[in-house]
């Protein structure tokens, strides 16, 4: 008997479900879908939209690999190397994926199909260009129905984006609270009185809002309202034009200039890249996939990536991220900049917590660069070494970490007004917590500053 | 602070009335009453700005061709 789980977070479509058979992600199509999936291939759509890189590839295995009796096909999905959220892409992340969406949906107007639904947790990032990863998101086009996933765009797309153009990019988090997307009410409160002479938000989120909670009064409707084809054009358009005109540019933070302020000279920097190659390279075993956490503009990121590991650069400035995102946006970089706050990463959730993955589990990671990050932890957030090399020991199988002493300016800038609270923040510390999980591979002073890089690889537990 | 006045709520009930034909929505996901009835009152706006955004796209193209010459290479 082969191993059969349905994927927890494929249950609300009816039209098929992801599963995996010993091990290997699967796609089934149900009966329910069957004029509507014929209608994607015959139309020319999926091939389309595959040859842009909109649309996930898949191989089609026929009705009789299906789970059960109601499928008419089963698909293998090409798989993504990592599964992110819209809560941890940056602003213009979450606009490229904005507009990959409308993007879609006029391509597929323009072949007799459109979108039933426009959530962002269907797009992805591969190589720096967004893609959507579920092929039953189409549907046949029928003239003078409106669009049904107007809504979910503007809740998944338009008002994240406008709370981040106009008041802060963090409030891109507030999408792991409301996992339908933001309710239009709520970001036009936020925004109303930034963005009301603004035509297209004016329509799409303000108004959009209002009518949202006034219909929510009324009687339960049924019905639908009617929109012409060009009507409907005209509308992707405007969604479009709105979505392009916002923007945000971000201001100078802590760490955009972090490296032209801290301890490193170039040759110092240029030292530390060498050691984090060789460092990578001594990894015995297969090592595909990294996360650099701490990852600044990704200098490090860089490293892993070139040398073939998809890279995960995950870093709590959103100034960062997005600078970074934009550095490798549209082409093979191999990286994918993500915002997490370390001390409190992306947690599971979801119906029965079960829907989005927390960061525990899209790992364990093959190597996790933690460079310059560990005093940020044990000093300005408090955590204790031992539980630093426990979580990195939950997430990796490597680490290459740096530590960075107390009597580094960097460190001695955290450690101003806390007192003699960290007497313990000390290098033989540092080497006995990680020693309690890890075994030390290799370990060099830094030349040109005080710190020093280590590589260490998970001990494998006994009995 | 909000104010809704009564006559508010009768015009955006006629309204809804008005634009909601007899066609069911079917969808796996709530596409949410307010959002058919803001279609439906603002397709025809928006498809007349996108007529004249196009047009005078068309304009400014032919223009553009005109001027630079390239209508006539185009042209031979």
């Amino acid at each position: 008997m082969p191993d059969e789980t349905r994927e927890p977070s494929s249950f609300r479509d009816n039209a098929g479900f992801l599963f995996r058979r010993d091990g290997v992600l699967l796609r089934q199509v149900n009966k329910v879908y069957e004029r509507d999936y014929k209608a994607l291939i015959d139309s020319g759509l999926y091939a389309e939209l595959v040859s842009r890189g909109l649309l996930v590839k898949t191989e089609e295995l026929g009705a009789a690999a299906g789970v059960d009796g109601d499928a008419i096909q089963v698909l293998r999905p090409e798989l993504v190397p990592f599964i992110s959220y819209p809560y941890e892409w940056p602003f213009h992340a979450l606009k490229d994926a904005a507009l990959a969406v409308l993007e879609i949906q006029k391509l597929a107007l323009a072949k007799g199909m459109w979108l039933r639904d426009a959530t962002a947790y269907n797009i992805q990032f591969v190589n720096g260009k967004p893609i959507l990863i579920d092929s039953l998101s189409f549907e046949v086009y029928e003239e003078g129905k409106p669009w049904v996933a107007y809504r979910q765009f503007c809740q998944h797309f338009l008002a994240p984006l406008t709370m981040m153009a106009y008041v802060d990019p963090r409030l891109g988090r507030m999408s792991q609270l409301y996992m339908d997307g933001i309710p239009l009410d709520l970001a036009s409160k936020l925004t109303g009185k930034l963005t009301k002479w603004k035509f297209g938000l004016g329509i799409h989120l303000h108004a959009h809002g209002r009518t949202q909670q006034r219909a929510s009064t009324q009687e339960g409707k049924t019905a639908t309202a009617t929109v012409s084809k060009r009507g409907m054009e005209a509308l992707i358009d405007s969604l479009e034009t709105t979505v392009k005109g916002l923007e945000w540019k971000p201001e100078k933070t802590t760490w955009s200039d972090y490296y032209d302020e801290t301890n490193y000279s170039s040759s110092a920097m240029e030292k530390k890249g060498k050691l984090v190659a060789q460092y990578l390279d001594a990894i015995q075993g297969p090592v595909n996939t990294a996360w650099d956490l701490g990852a600044n503009v990704g200098d490090f990121s860089a490293i892993a990536a070139n040398k073939g590991l998809h890279t995960v650069a995950w870093d709590f400035d959103h100034a960062c991220v997005d600078a970074h995102y934009l550095k490798i946006r549209g082409h093979g970089a191999n990286v994918l900049p993500l915002v997490l706050d370390l001390t409190n990463p992306s947690p599971a959730i979801g119906w029965d917590n079960n829907e989005r993955m927390s960061l525990e589990q899209r790992g364990p990671v093959d190597v996790i660069l933690a460079l310059a990050v560990v005093h940020h932890l044990a000093i300005a957030n408090n955590v204790p070494l031992a539980r630093i090399a426990e979580f990195f020991a939950k997430i990796g199988r490597n680490v290459i970490v740096e530590f960075v002493p107390a009597e580094d300016s960097q460190s001695k800038k955290l450690l101003a007004n806390r007192g003699d609270r960290f007497l313990d923040y000390t290098q033989d510390n540092f080497e006995k917590a990680f020693a309690e999980r890890f075994d030390l591979v290799r370990k060099d002073s830094i030349s040109d500053s005080k710190r020093t890089l280590y590589l260490f690889t998970k001990r494998k537990t006994t009995g | 602070m909000h104010r809704t006045r009564s006559s508010d709520r009768l015009v955006f009930a006629t309204l809804l009335v008005l634009v909601l034909a007899t066609t069911p929505a079917h969808a796996y996901i709530d596409p949410g009453s307010g959002s058919l009835f803001l279609q439906g009152m603002i397709a025809g706006v928006l498809a007349l700005a996108f007529a004249i955004k196009n047009y005078w796209r068309n304009i400014r193209a032919w223009v553009a061709a005109k001027f630079s010459g390239s209508g006539e290479r185009n042209a031979g």
